[in-house]
């Protein structure tokens, strides 16, 4: 009996040169994993979106008393200023109908930007730049509506809320980015209002800044004299107010319709500011307003 | 594109030059690991590596010894970072299939250069074994084969 013959075989070829290739493959999985981050992300935003107005207003009030109460102005100017401001919030506030316990607390800013906006509480911010702009008590008015609305309809609350769930999922991908973007979404971005709006929001509290005009001064002057001084949407960066909100010019038609339509116009006297709220010009023209 | 702006994104750099690094490596190594494997595999073709458990029949042997081939071997950074996105939607990590057949192969080769210097041919009763080796970021494996080395008439 002859000895069997025993053999290893060798591999066909090796696995490496066979397989898909790694780039490809990790292109691939970049691309689901992108893919389905951004589903994730958009749908946590819709949904905190549509649930963070449902919060009662307390929270929010809480909220802002950590993040933006500061101690009261120590210089009498300011602390006029203020309550020159408030006033005026007041009584737009007063023909605005706000849910009971929703009060709006107003400030102002040493800040050169041509801006205001509305955060967390009720709480208003007006820029000096935008002060000293706004020729009359009427654009001012206007300007508060505007901005009382966006926290009457709890757009704040949906735009905090959306922002704030957004950080939510990143902070699964990258935990450092995430604090970070949440430090500055309670900090810079909330501050500046750059928390966007929709365009159907801002023509929602363009509306009720109309109504409160007309029921205060019956007209709409004011809203026409503060788009008039309002950044336009291709200024240079630095002018935030405008960029999520439409067209000034559409805008401005959409008003002169919804006015004419009630029997008014975007014409009508205007009325000096109070002394308090007339801003001198800065002493030396102050650097341009950077990109926030 | 200022000096801040390189400094905030650094860990992205860092990211992708280690991917870059690790994937340019790793895939050169593995080209030429592969290359030295299939020359040795023909060198040493004259010695066969059998897991039965007996001699076969036929065969007159002798002397029996233990022979063993141990290979450790890591994965790189890219392999590791495609495995990680593998982890999350399933399908073959096929980077690691690359990988461990470079180590099986590779065990089977060294156990194949002990039995020639043991002066055997044949090895019967092969089987392999891999241990993990953890306490590293980017994991790496042991695998060991081992026989019984015999001398035959052939």
């Amino acid at each position: 009996m002859s000895p069997p013959r025993l053999e290893n075989r060798l591999p066909p070829e090796d696995l490496l040169e066979r397989d898909e290739h790694p780039l490809r493959e990790l292109a691939w999985l970049l691309a689901a994993s992108l893919a389905a981050l951004a589903v994730l992300v958009l749908a946590t935003g819709l949904v905190a979106r549509w649930l963070a107005p449902k919060l009662p207003f307390e929270h929010e009030l809480a909220l802002a008393e950590r993040l933006f109460d500061e101690a009261p102005p120590a210089d009498a100017a300011t602390r006029e200023r203020r309550a020159a401001l408030q006033a005026l919030a007041d009584r737009v506030a007063a023909t605005m109908a706000l849910p009971a316990g929703m009060r709006v607390v107003v400030s102002d800013e040493p800040s050169a930007l041509v801006n205001a906006y509305a955060t967390v509480g009720g709480r208003i911010r007006v820029f000096h730049g935008l002060l000293r702009q706004l020729d009359s008590e009427e654009a001012l008015a206007a300007l508060l509506a505007h901005e009382i609305a966006h926290v009457k309809h709890r757009h704040v609350a949906a735009g905090m809320g959306h922002g704030l769930a957004v950080v939510l999922v990143m902070a699964v991908v990258t935990p450092e980015g995430a604090a970070q973007a949440a430090q500055g979404l309670l900090g810079g971005a909330a501050q500046l209002g750059l928390l966007g709006y929709s365009r159907e929001a801002e023509r929602q509290a363009d509306a009720e800044a109309l109504a409160a005009s007309l029921a205060l001064y019956g007209h709409g002057g004011g809203l026409a004299r503060l788009f008039a001084v309002l950044p336009q949407a291709d200024a240079p960066a630095g002018t935030a107010w405008l960029r999520s909100h439409p067209d000034t010019a559409e805008r401005l038609a959409l008003l002169e319709a919804a006015a004419a339509a009630r029997g008014a116009t975007l014409a009508g006297p205007a009325t000096p500011l109070p002394q308090a709220l007339q801003m001198p010009a800065p002493a030396r023209t102050p650097a341009p307003p950077s990109a926030p | 594109m200022n000096a801040s702006f390189w400094l905030e994104t650094l860990n992205l750099w860092l990211l992708l030059a280690l991917l870059l690094l690790g994937y340019g490596a790793g895939r050169w190594q593995e080209r030429r690991h592969f290359r030295s494997i299939r020359q040795r595999e023909e060198a040493l073709r004259h010695i066969v590596a059998l897991n039965t458990r007996y001699v076969p029949e036929g065969v007159a042997a002798t002397g029996a010894q233990l022979v063993t081939g141990g290979v450790v071997v890591s994965s790189d950074y890219f392999k590791t970072f495609v495995a990680g996105f593998r982890a999350f939607f399933g399908g073959r990590f096929r980077g690691y299939e690359t990988l461990l057949e470079r180590a099986r192969r590779e065990a089977l080769l060294r156990l194949k250069e002990d039995a020639q210097a043991a002066g055997a041919t044949l090895v019967i009763g092969v089987r392999f074994q891999s241990t993990t080796i953890a306490g590293s970021s980017t994991p790496s494996v042991e695998v060991l084969a081992f026989g019984t080395a015999l001398r035959t008439a052939i």
